[in-house]
């Protein structure tokens, strides 16, 4: 899973494993992230995401192996790391007393940004986080969405080499979540950005270019959406016909697999390649024909052995029962 | 080592807050005025007296020595608030030193407490205490040192005690033992020994006593041992914070 050699390497991450107590949090995972990707990290709650953005913020030491962000050793040089980041938290953490612009000022002077260009940064950050209007309002009158749009805009105010942002878009309704994500797209065009992500959620993951999936603790799976998305297998057809048995027949002599029978009809694999002219012809009568492409989701149930846990995870003893089913951890 | 830019960044920030927050204004107002009026004027009026100077003109700097102690504990526990409400961890991932946001959360809460202890000053006229600029400027030179090691001393309260339930219960245990055994609502001569080896320890009694010196007062000690025994003090107590911040 060693990343490709095209570009510069902003993180590095090698055999890098924390425990807490007994508990093993990341168990040796490497991986890569390249200079101006949106690199995902995909995982339900309580997978090692959180923690792995904590070791590469310079907030808690690995207990073994070795994280770069920069080219910055993240025990040995956490200045130089720290100098590379812009960072966005999973809960709020602007000022509420403070209105917006002196949150940004705050920042601005925190991080050594000149007076001279303080004005035009702060400007250019209320101007990115669509907040012009509100920037004299005390941030406690701010809506989730404003506040997170805000912390965005802060984490970008010194220019960072990479953004990392935990769970950016975690309880914010679908529109702001949609706003945040276009405003991604636009950040990563104009300045090259790259973002480093942690998110429990399939969608959003699905707009990045690179994702690795984490599950209790251990990297199983690293490529961009549509990679993971092939993986998962091939495309299905699915289809309702007037007479199931016959079909069944048919279906497997054309396109050399055999067909289930699922609650709405029948599905079969699909071959690559073209699959209208297989069914010239077809001797059953079929009322109704759809492919099923397989989804990223597919991908995460079909690598992980179950379904993304969303808000409120499952709980040890849960995930225990579910190992214990599947026959114990690969 | 200390980025001074940081250490106003913080500083700045806390006096903004502190500027939006009235009803702390109000109490931090209300709260010598009670003490130097109600409880003062009582005291006086049941035969209560200090030697060589009127009761209520003693009491003053040990009110203004209440105020600096009471808001610079409060200044120093806003680092819960601070962690609460993620400030703490934006701070951290920043390219500052760790000596840097200790410095920088110690002058800023000092400020603050600086500045609550200025506005008690406004009680002078009400006492019959005579300011002059001089010793406007000594008595807030003052205030800075004391609130210094208190904000400090706040911060270590906040970080053993790590939650905002568990300090609220040592609050009245160090703020109160540290104005009352301080000289300065009740003079320190005529009180049992046991008494009077506690007013010596505490370090708060230097700092009311170095107010006296600047108030033109009388006095228990040379101005000199109540600066050496004030930055001590301050110097101690950074220090631990200091140490117990590398854990965070």
């Amino acid at each position: 899973m060693q990343a490709a050699t095209a570009g510069t390497n902003v993180v590095e991450v090698e055999e890098l494993a924390r425990s807490f107590g007994d508990v093993q949090a990341v168990r040796g995972i490497s991986f890569a992230v390249r200079e101006g990707e949106i690199f995902g990290f995909l995982g339900p709650n309580g997978a090692g995401k959180s923690t792995t953005m904590k070791i590469l913020c310079t907030l808690l030491p690995p207990s073994s192996g070795r994280a770069a962000v920069a080219g910055c050793d993240v025990v040995r040089d956490p200045m130089g790391v720290r100098r590379a980041l812009g960072v966005v938290f999973q809960d709020p953490a602007v000022d509420d007393l403070l209105t917006a612009r002196e949150n940004l000022a705050v920042h601005c002077m925190v991080y050594r940004v000149s007076r001279a260009e303080r004005r035009e940064r702060v400007e250019g950050a209320l101007a990115f986080a669509g907040l012009v209007e509100q920037g004299d309002r005390l941030v406690k009158t701010f809506s989730g969405g404003m506040r997170r749009r805000l912390e965005i805009a802060r984490a970008l105010l010194h220019r960072p080499r990479i953004l990392f942002m935990d769970e950016p878009t975690s309880g914010l309704d679908p529109q702001t979540r949609r706003r945040i994500w276009k405003e991604l797209a636009e950040l990563r065009e104009r300045d090259r950005v790259t973002v480093f992500m942690t998110t429990h959620y399939i969608e959003e993951a699905e707009a990045c270019d690179r994702i690795a999936i984490i599950d209790r603790g251990k990297l199983i799976a690293e490529g961009s959406p549509g990679e993971l998305r092939r993986g998962a297998g091939n495309a299905s057809l699915s289809l309702s016909t007037a007479d199931d048995a016959r079909a069944m027949v048919e279906l497997e002599a054309r396109f050399g697999t055999a067909p289930r029978r699922t609650e709405a009809g029948l599905e079969v694999a699909l071959p690559d390649g073209d699959f209208m002219t297989r069914l010239a012809g077809f001797p059953v009568s079929i009322s109704r024909l759809s492919v099923h492409e397989p989804t990223l989701e597919d991908a995460f149930i079909a690598l992980t052995g179950s379904a993304i846990r969303s808000e409120g995870a499952a709980s040890a003893h849960e995930r225990e029962q579910k190992q214990r089913f599947r026959g114990g951890p690969r | 080592m200390i980025d001074l830019q940081a250490v106003w960044a913080l500083t700045w920030r806390d006096l903004r807050r502190a500027s939006r927050d009235r009803r702390r204004a109000a109490a931090e107002i209300v709260r010598p005025a009670m003490f130097l009026l109600l409880l003062g004027q009582g005291l006086k009026a049941s035969g209560a007296q200090a030697p060589g100077i009127d009761y209520q003109q003693f009491m003053f700097a040990g009110v203004l020595a209440l105020t600096i102690t009471f808001a610079a504990l409060v200044q120093g526990v806003t680092i819960l608030w601070d962690r609460e409400f993620g400030f703490l961890k934006e701070v951290l991932v920043a390219p500052i030193s760790r000596a840097t946001i200790v410095v920088g959360k110690i002058v800023a809460g000092a400020t603050v407490s600086v500045a609550y202890g200025a506005l008690t000053l406004v009680f002078a006229p009400v006492v019959s205490v005579r300011l002059t600029v001089g010793s406007v400027v000594s008595l807030l030179a003052v205030f800075m040192l004391l609130a210094m090691a208190i904000t400090a001393l706040g911060m270590i309260l906040a970080m053993i005690m790590k939650t905002l339930e568990g300090f609220s219960v040592v609050f009245s245990f160090v703020n109160l033992p540290l104005t009352f055994l301080s000289g300065g609502m009740f003079p320190m001569d005529g009180v049992p020994t046991w008494m009077t080896r506690l007013i010596h320890a505490n370090p708060v009694t230097y700092g009311v006593d170095l107010m006296r010196h600047a108030l033109g007062q009388p006095t228990s000690f040379d101005a000199v041992t109540d600066v050496a025994v004030g930055v001590a003090f301050a110097g101690v107590m950074i220090t631990l914070v200091m140490v117990l911040f590398r854990r965070e």
